[in-house]
Order: C-alpha cells, then structure tokens, then sequence
C-alpha cells in the first residue's frame, strides 16, 4: 500500500462502524447503503491530499456521506425500487428477535422527514455529540435538539401507533 | 417498560449490530481504482480549451458574416440518420433512444471504459435504466392456488314441486317457493334438483373463495355476508324464473344500511358487486286490499299473475286511474290498466272484469262499499309481515331466538343464482367525521419482479376487502383505499406445488413502503391454517389496536 492509503486507512477504520451504520439507517437498502458508503470512501480518498487537519477528518468523511444522501434523496425521486427476482431468495432468512428489532427501527427511521433522520442517526447511531452535530450541519445547537427531540418522538409514536378511541 | 427506555434499548442494538460491510471490502473497491479524474489531466485540459476556441470562432465568424436566420447551437445534425433536432430535450431524447439500440453487453464495456471499476455497481445500476426491455417468464400459479384452497359448497337435495325452507351450517336460512327453477331450455323446473350452497360470515371464508367487497366501479364496500347458491338438475345449471326469488334470511340480525349485490367473477377471478335496487322487495303480485271479494281475487291474481322486479319499478312511476261509485261519493278503488300490452294490461283488465262480475252477481245487485277494490302490485309476503310484525315483536320477549327466527319472513330477495353480497358503503370513519367523506388513496406493494401473487388487503375495522392480481410489472396496486384504517396485507402465491406466504399489518393513512419477504409452506393444510391463524379473531383485533 502507499503512505496515502496507509494513512487514509489508518484514519477510516475506526469510523467505518459509524460511518456504515449511518449509511444504512439513511437508505434504509443494503445495496443502496454500500453504494453510498462505497462512494463517499472513494470521493473522500480522491480529495485527502486536501485535508490539512486530520483531526478533522471524521466531519469531512461524514459531510460528504450528506451531500451525496441528499443527492441521491433527489435523484430517487423518480426511481422506485424493484426486488430480485430469484424466488428461493425471498424466503426471509430466520433472523433473530433482535435483528427484526434493528430492521424495524430502520424502517421507522426511513419514515422521519430529511433533517430529523440525519440528525437522529447521527446522534443515536453514529455517536456524535450535539455539539459536534451542530458544527457538521452548520445549525444551532437549540435547532439540533429540537430536530432530536421531535425524531425521538415521531420514532417512539411510528413503533408503538396510539390507539384511536371511540367516543 | 417506558417509551423512550424501549426506543434506548432499539439504538443500543442497532450500535451493537454487526456491520452489513466489512471495512476491508470498501476500502478494496474503493482506494485500489480510483484514478485521477479525467477533466484534471493536461491531455484533457488541452482538448477543453482547443474546443472552447474552436467554438468562440465560430460565433464572431457568423456574426461578422450578419447571419441571424439560423442562430448559434439552434440545430444539431446526428450522425446515423442526419435528422434535425430542435431542442435540447430532443436531444435527450434522441441520445437515450441511440442508447437502447445497444446490446447489454456494449453497454458494460462502455461503462468499464468510462468510468473506473469502484463505481461499478452504481453504473450497472444506472446503465439497466437503457437496458432493451427483457420479458421475464412469470411464476407462480394463481388460478390453481385458487381452485386449492376453495372451500367445499354445501349440498342439498330440494323438491321443485314443493315450498322448501333450506337452513345451512352456519345458520343462513334459504326460502324457495315451489317451480321456482327453470331449465337453459325456459322449462319450469319440476322434482328433484340439487342445491350447492356456500356461506362466508369471515374473513377467513372471504379469503378461501377469493371474495372481495369492491363494486362494479371500484369502490369497497362494508359487507354482512356472501352467499353461493347455484341450483343444477342433472347436468343443467338452473336459474330463477321471472316473478320469482330465492330468499336469504342471515344467521344474525342484519344492519337496516346493508343491500343485496349480485357478483360477476372477470378472467382474472376479480369479483365485482353490483347492486340490486329492489333487493330487500320480493317480486309483486297483484293485490286487492278491501271489499268482500278481496281474497278470492288476491289468490285468483298471486297464483296466475307474478310480476318480475323490473315491471313493478316501470309500475311504480305510471300513473294510476280512480273509481266512484254512481253518486261519485266514494272512492271504488285504482287501476293501472292503460299500459302498454303485456301481463300487466291483461292483469288488470282481468282484474276489472272479475270485480265488476262479482258485483254484479251479488245478491243486492249493486256496486255497494262492500265490493270496493284497489288494484295494487305489492310483495307476497309485505302484507302478512305488517300483519305479523306486532305480534312478532311482542312474543319476541319471553320466546327463544332460535324460535323467533324460525317465524321470521326472508329479508332478502335474489332473483338470480351464483355469488350474493350483503353489503352497504362503509360508514365514515370516525377521524374523518368532520369532513362528511373518507379521503381515500392508491396502496403499492413492492413485490419481485416476474412473480405472480395474489394480494388481499383486508379492513377489519369497515369489513371491507380489497384484492389485486399483479402483472409483470413488479408492482401490487389495490384502488381507492379509505385513509386512516387498520389493515392486514396478505401475498399468496403458488410455485412448484410449494405456497409463498406474506402477511403484514399496516395503517393505511402513513403507508410506508413493503418490501415482500416471503414464508414457504408445503402443505395445503398447513397453508389452510397458516391463512386461519392470519385472519382469526387475535390476528383482526392485533391489526385494529
């Protein structure tokens, strides 16, 4: 390997647990959520000469993982997604209780509008602090916590849908 | 356990998930390809600015040369048909038509050439969007899941000749008067027939027999019951005759809002309502309501005169002719005799005849105010129900229901066989009160591309079903579905002898998208129960909380 991908390795590995999870919350589609990763990996190491503080490199790496999400949140507009076709694949696979349970707070997720998602997953998921949000989004901090806040909310009300009552 | 503690407890396993990707596979495809951008080499950047001066020349030459008929970039010449293209977007258009003559395989090499390898999958991606269309070969059988999981109809031995009160398993009762089947020849059907009945109180039964509650323009409906009635005499299929009816007197008490649907089945096993304007009304017959002849006359004209539904509603809008008697004191009676030639003319000439015979013959000679008459179509049996009803009501108290309802008239009327509904709009919802009318919306289910399902949504809290067969387009679209409802989303299908199952509940006012993963099932029976325990009572009420 060279020094430049020695380096950029060295820096990446920690973030890629945070990095994919928030890729796949966002996308809520394994294939999409690589494509996305795959992606920003490959925009982020294009232009990593660049970097001068790589202390910063975390905000860099997850500040082009948004800009390509909204992208895509634009481009997707007008696709809809289409399944494999091959019928032994769609049997569902026995995945644990707690596997359902992350799929599900995926697909609860997938339903909070644009800033609520990124900002819930990135919180929740991705272990940045409210601060550090705040500077990646370039938002005040009272904004950030009311976007947490409301997505918490929406999330808890999308998992457990209130009974409607007769009166 | 609180809200918030259950949401804590999802994010600490999803941080606690294994990745879906390895680092080492991204870090592969991506660091090992990527090139230097092709705009930032110097080759590239001499062939921008060569082209870019090339361009700037030739617009000073077209303006010094005063040449404004045709303006700079207007028209572009393609090179294979030379056509003239006008606007960008024909362009577009034109390049993307150029694209979808390639094959499959120029396209992956052109994409390999153009781009680098780590954004393969996202160009295969991009490229199918031009890929030549490919017929997928569909799968999966519905027709034969259909006919397998069809519940066996009821069988019954009836006497034509003779009045007959049938009571089915679940307690429907089924009314049929004597000769009431005719034969494809138009021959009144006489001695023995037999009687194939079903009867659908669930959902469990509607999902067996593939019913649903749509009309014949598409909107659902809330039902109270589906019925199969189909009479057969040897090898002959049986209908009803004109001035005739088989009535229905369901296991329950019915809501007043319901009314008779008679259902017609399309190629595509779609069965659609349609409504039957005199459902709850049992075919006329003429009638007169007073003077001392009245009951000979009733039994002369119900027995010889039977009127099909269609005259009485012609009937109901003529208008009607009064008689007095000489004085012009006292009104005789009505008749409806200036019609046009038919059953109904002669029934009412004969019906004059007769009356003006029997005064005559009377012993006093005279028309008195005891042989006054009124010629009147109504139902055989309305007379005795209002005759009965008080009585019916008082004993209802202090006699067993079982008992009650052996005395009780039919409810409903069907002069046809085959599929019957009992079935009304469905009220509004209690969340959209205030608007006076349910908004309603199109409902797609995401399902693999090339597989044939059969989706069912089901409305528990409305009793209401809608069904969708897809095509190949690998979309599920169920119409008109009212906002704000609870509803179970069953995908069936039938592939190699072995059943696909799907079952989700969903809320049909914030649809999110379905991604279809199926369950396999080998067994028929065990398919029977799996589509038992996704309906039964547990299952309904799970999805209306």
């Amino acid at each position: 390997l060279s020094n430049k991908q020695q380096e950029f390795t060295a820096l990446y590995l920690p973030l890629h647990p945070q990095l994919a999870r928030y890729c796949k919350a966002l996308v809520n589609d394994t294939d999409d959520a690589k494509d996305l990763l795959s992606d920003t990996v490959s925009i982020a190491y294009q232009q990593f000469e660049a970097i001068r503080d790589h202390s910063a490199f975390k905000y860099y790496l997850f500040g082009i993982a948004i800009r390509l999400f909204r992208k895509k949140l634009s481009r997707s507009k007008t696709f809809i997604s289409i399944h494999s076709p091959v019928a032994e694949t769609l049997v569902s696979s026995s995945a644990s209780d707690a596997q359902s349970d992350v799929g599900h707070l995926y697909q609860a997720i997938d339903r909070l509008n644009p800033h609520q998602k990124e900002i819930v997953v990135l919180f929740e998921l991705s272990g940045f602090s409210l601060n550090e949000i705040a500077e990646l989004k370039n938002m005040n901090l009272s904004t950030v916590k009311t976007h947490l806040s409301r997505g918490r909310q929406e999330l808890i009300r999308i998992l457990n849908p209130r009974k409607e009552t007769i009166h | 356990m609180k809200n918030e503690d259950f949401l804590d407890d999802l994010f600490k396993k999803a941080r606690k998930a294994p990745d879906f990707v390895p680092p080492g596979e991204i870090l592969e495809t991506s660091l090992k390809n990527v090139r230097q951008h092709p705009l930032k080499t110097v080759a590239a950047k001499l062939i921008i600015g060569l082209t870019a001066l090339a361009a700037l020349l030739l617009i000073s030459t077209r303006l010094l040369n005063n040449d404004h008929s045709k303006p700079v970039g207007d028209t572009v010449q393609t090179h294979d048909s030379g056509k003239s293209l006008q606007t960008p977007e024909d362009l577009m258009v034109s390049t993307m038509e150029k694209k979808n003559t390639h094959s499959v395989d120029s396209f992956q090499s052109e994409n390999t050439f153009n781009s680098s390898t780590w954004r393969t999958s996202v160009n295969e991606q991009r490229s199918s969007m031009y890929r030549p269309q490919v017929t997928i070969p569909l799968t999966g059988d519905i027709k034969k899941l259909m006919l397998m999981q069809q519940a066996p109809s009821q069988e019954f031995t009836i006497n034509c000749s003779r009045d007959t009160i049938l009571t089915a398993a679940s307690g429907t009762k089924f009314h049929i008067e004597s000769q009431t089947f005719k034969n494809p020849s138009g021959k009144t059907v006489t001695g023995p027939a037999s009687l194939q009945v079903k009867e659908c109180y669930d959902h469990f039964s509607f999902a067996r027999e593939n019913l649903s509650t749509a009309d014949d323009s598409g909107s659902l409906l809330e039902t109270g019951g589906m019925y199969y009635i189909n009479a057969l005499q040897g090898a002959d299929t049986l209908s009803i005759r004109p001035g005739y009816e088989v009535g229905i007197t369901p296991n329950y008490e019915v809501p007043e809002r319901m009314d008779l649907y008679y259902g017609q089945r399309d190629s595509n096993e779609h069965i659609a309502w349609e409504k039957d304007p005199l459902g709850k009304t049992e075919c006329p017959v003429f009638i007169s309501t007073g003077g001392k002849y009245s009951r000979i006359m009733n039994h002369y004209f119900s027995k010889n005169y039977k009127l099909d539904k269609a005259t009485m509603l012609g009937l109901r809008d003529t208008q009607w002719t009064s008689h007095f008697t000489s004085d012009m004191r006292k009104v005789l009676g009505h008749t409806n005799c200036d019609l046009k030639p038919g059953l109904v003319k002669n029934a009412c000439e004969k019906f004059t005849q007769l009356s003006h015979e029997m005064a005559l013959s009377d012993t006093f000679n005279v028309i008195s105010r005891f042989t006054e008459f009124t010629f009147q179509c109504m139902g055989r049996n309305r007379a005795a129900f209002y005759a009965l009803k008080p009585l019916l009501d008082s004993v209802r108290t202090y006699i067993p229901e079982s008992d009650y309802r052996n005395v009780q008239i039919p409810l409903f009327f069907a002069i046809n066989t085959g599929w019957l509904n009992l079935d009304c709009p469905p009220t509004l919802n209690i969340r959209y009160k205030k608007r006076h009318i349910t908004p309603k919306q199109d409902v797609t289910i995401h399902i693999p591309e090339g597989m044939r399902v059969n989706g069912t949504l089901y409305l528990p809290e409305q009793n209401s079903v809608a069904r969708s067969v897809n095509n190949e387009s690998g979309r599920l679209t169920f119409r008109s579905i009212p906002k704000g409802q609870k509803a179970i989303l069953l995908v069936t299908s039938l592939i190699d002898e072995q059943f696909y199952v799907f079952r989700k509940e969903m809320d049909t006012e914030d649809m999110m998208p379905v991604q279809v993963k199926f369950d396999k099932i080998q067994e028929l029976e065990a398919y029977l129960a799996w589509l038992r325990n996704a309906l039964t009572a547990e299952g309904m009420a799970s999805a209306t909380k």
